[in-house]
């Protein structure tokens, strides 16, 4: 764990390959939901559009959580599935709703992972972002001032941000300090 | 551990995971004059006061602990003796407190680090009612 280190600062910065944290509102997925199920519709039943639904639904589970990217995941396979039977009077067939069902899954449960991954990347930036920067410390007791201004023991400040916890003893050289009628400072 | 001391010496049960703490109570204390018993877990402490035949006068116990937190033993210690004494000795006296609002009676608590007199005196007063210790006298036997 370091603190303000600039080294360390730069070893974790974020990679520009990286989708950039943030959130947007899942009715944005409503709208583009509909943009796409138009470009399918034009394109005809000729083309493989169906490809494509993988990255809105990657993009929605990472800006807007799992179910609005589960709602886009089997609202375009079944959309789809109902242009090749209603408009474009293709045979319906047993290997078309397969194929539309398996569609419709993998899309799913790539949005679940997705979603999770999102998740875990953000719990992760939220802990790195609590240690890391410059944090005010107190030149005498170490206390550390937190976001609302209280100032917190090291020790607690760091249990509440990270897995860490801490177990009080003496060092050998604060022990021969504040403790000389004790004797020696004990092993270890 | 425990030294040869006279029986109507009062004895004192360190229960910390830090040898340096355990070291510093021990020695402290038993230049006291005290009787000195050391425990490195909650666990190991409960193994201690069934296997004494003479009762413990006070328990200092450590809060944040493996196995076994310091207010988990003295709840346990309660249960088996309603006025057993117990000085917490504690680098964090908030989770001492994130369960319960108060302290139940007979028991308080240091922060440390503290001074030999500091602890002594928490000592003396918890046994005593006073920070003199031993040498000024026991309360009446009444």
């Amino acid at each position: 764990m370091t603190f303000g280190d600039p080294m360390n600062q730069q070893a974790l910065a974020r990679p520009w390959w990286l989708l950039p944290l943030g959130r947007l509102h899942p009715l944005w997925w409503v709208g583009i939901t509909g943009i796409l199920i138009w470009v399918d519709y034009i394109t005809g039943p000729k083309t493989q559009f169906p490809v494509l639904y993988a990255i809105p639904v990657s993009l929605a589970a990472w800006y807007s959580g799992r179910w609005p990217a589960v709602a886009l995941a089997v609202t375009m396979p079944l959309v789809h599935l109902l242009f090749l039977v209603g408009l474009w009077k293709q045979p319906g067939s047993m290997a078309t709703l397969a194929t539309t069902t398996v569609r419709g899954a993998v899309v799913a449960a790539m949005a679940l992972w997705f979603a999770r991954l999102s998740e875990h990347e953000r719990e992760l930036h939220r802990h790195v972002q609590t240690l890391e920067g410059l944090l005010p410390i107190c030149s005498f007791c170490k206390s550390i001032r937190n976001e609302s201004g209280e100032w917190k023991r090291l020790e607690t400040f760091i249990s509440e941000r990270s897995e860490a916890q801490f177990s009080h003893g003496f060092c050998p050289s604060c022990w021969k300090a504040h403790y000389p009628e004790l004797g020696d400072a004990p092993p270890g | 551990m425990t030294s040869p001391t006279a029986p109507d010496t009062l004895r004192v049960l360190v229960v910390d995971d830090e040898m340096s703490i355990r070291a510093f109570a021990e020695r402290a204390l038993r230049g006291a004059g005290y009787e000195v018993v050391v425990a490195s877990d909650g666990p190991q402490a409960l193994r201690l006061v069934e296997a004494q035949p003479r009762p413990f006068d006070l328990f200092i116990v450590d809060v944040v602990m493996p196995q076994m937190r310091g207010d988990e033993l003295g709840r346990k210690l309660r249960q088996q003796d309603a006025d057993v004494k117990v000085l917490y000795f504690t680098g964090f006296t908030d989770r001492l407190f994130e369960s319960r609002r108060t302290l139940w009676e007979h028991e308080a608590f240091i922060e440390k680090p503290v001074t030999v007199k500091g602890l002594l005196e928490a000592v003396s007063l918890m046994m005593f009612g006073h920070t003199n210790g031993p040498d000024a006298g026991r309360p009446s036997e009444a």
